[in-house]
């Protein structure tokens, strides 16, 4: 009999002699042990099979969208924090102070106090729609409009 | 390295498919291993871990055939013993299909370690550096394992040469 072909062993303390020459062949017989071709292709279709397509693609494929997704949303919160956030007028004193007011009384203080200390028409008008938060900014920008004109009709 | 499930089970089939042969010995048994293998890694959205890591797939098949093999209830092979016997004494035919068979018996017995280390070692040729990383274990573990692993089967497979011979 053959003797088999040693594995890479890396010099162990190998108790040589513990197997008889019929165990050592049986040995290698398992290792010479090999799939056919049909078994590799009956168990890749199987395989393939078994697991969903859209799920094949590699995780980083699978989840590209989603981060372009967080990625874009991210970079514009970014750019609308530096461009709007820094440059964002203070609001007058009293409507800082009295942030439990209705958006009303708030619109109310800041079309006051700008019609009185600054009158420029279009700004007093954004700052109240800025802070009106969704409000019907139509009748807002109207009341303004309108009370900052009987303002001016009055100064005259 | 970004791979496809496609490619990544194509180059592994025959690689997963022949370590759970070598250990279980049976095709059919052999396939269900590796498809439990491949589901196994496809579940656990490693992908790219495992492309990298041949010597993984190899340690995971090999674990899973052993699992296999330790379930297994007493089956006899029908297929294919005739053809192979072609060529060779019938007596020595027998005795060497009931040393395979007394192998892979002297397999369930050893404790999990230690037959997970003989199959990597003797049946994959995996050098002991590898295995030790592969396990966690040093070296010397190894080796032990590998020792004790010897020992068992010696005494198990050379009291089953003995039956035979009679």
């Amino acid at each position: 009999m053959n003797e088999p072909d040693q594995p890479n062993r890396n010099s162990l303390p190998w108790p040589e002699a513990a197997f008889s020459a019929e165990l050592e062949a049986a040995i290698v017989r398992a290792r010479q042990r090999v799939a056919s071709p049909e078994m590799v292709e009956r168990l890749t279709a199987n395989v393939l099979r078994l697991t969903p397509p859209d799920e094949h693609r590699s995780f980083a494929a699978r989840h590209l969208n989603t981060v372009w997704i967080w990625g874009g949303a991210i970079a514009a919160a970014i750019v609308l924090f530096f461009s709007y956030g820094f440059r964002q007028p203070q609001l007058p004193k009293v409507v800082q102070e009295n942030t439990s007011l209705s958006s009303i009384t708030k619109i109310s203080l800041v079309r006051f106090s700008y019609s009185k200390i600054d009158e420029d028409l279009e700004r007093a008008e954004a700052k109240a729609m800025e802070v009106s938060e969704g409000l019907e900014l139509a009748i807002i920008r109207f009341e303004i409009r309108e009370s900052l004109e009987r303002f001016y009709n009055w100064s005259e | 390295m970004s791979v496809s499930w496609e490619e990544f089970v194509t180059k592994h089939a025959q690689a997963v498919l022949d370590s759970a042969l070598r250990v279980v010995a049976i095709p059919a048994d052999a396939e269900d291993v590796a498809q439990e293998v491949f589901l196994e890694i496809f579940r656990s959205k490693r992908l790219s871990e495992f492309a990298d890591q041949p010597a993984l797939i190899r340690k995971m098949a090999n674990r899973r055939a052993l699992d296999r093999l330790r379930k297994r209830k007493p089956t006899s092979e029908l297929d294919g013993r005739e053809l192979d016997s072609q060529g060779h004494d019938p007596s020595e035919y027998a005795i060497a299909a009931e040393l395979d068979k007394r192998l892979r018996d002297g397999l369930t017995f050893l404790p999990m370690r230690e037959a997970e280390v003989f199959c990597l070692i003797t049946f994959e040729g995996c050098s002991v550096s590898e295995i030790a990383e592969l396990l966690n274990i040093s070296q010397g573990a190894v080796a032990k394992s590998l020792c004790k692993a010897r020992g068992r089967l010696s005494t198990t497979l050379g009291i089953a040469r003995t039956e035979v011979r009679q």
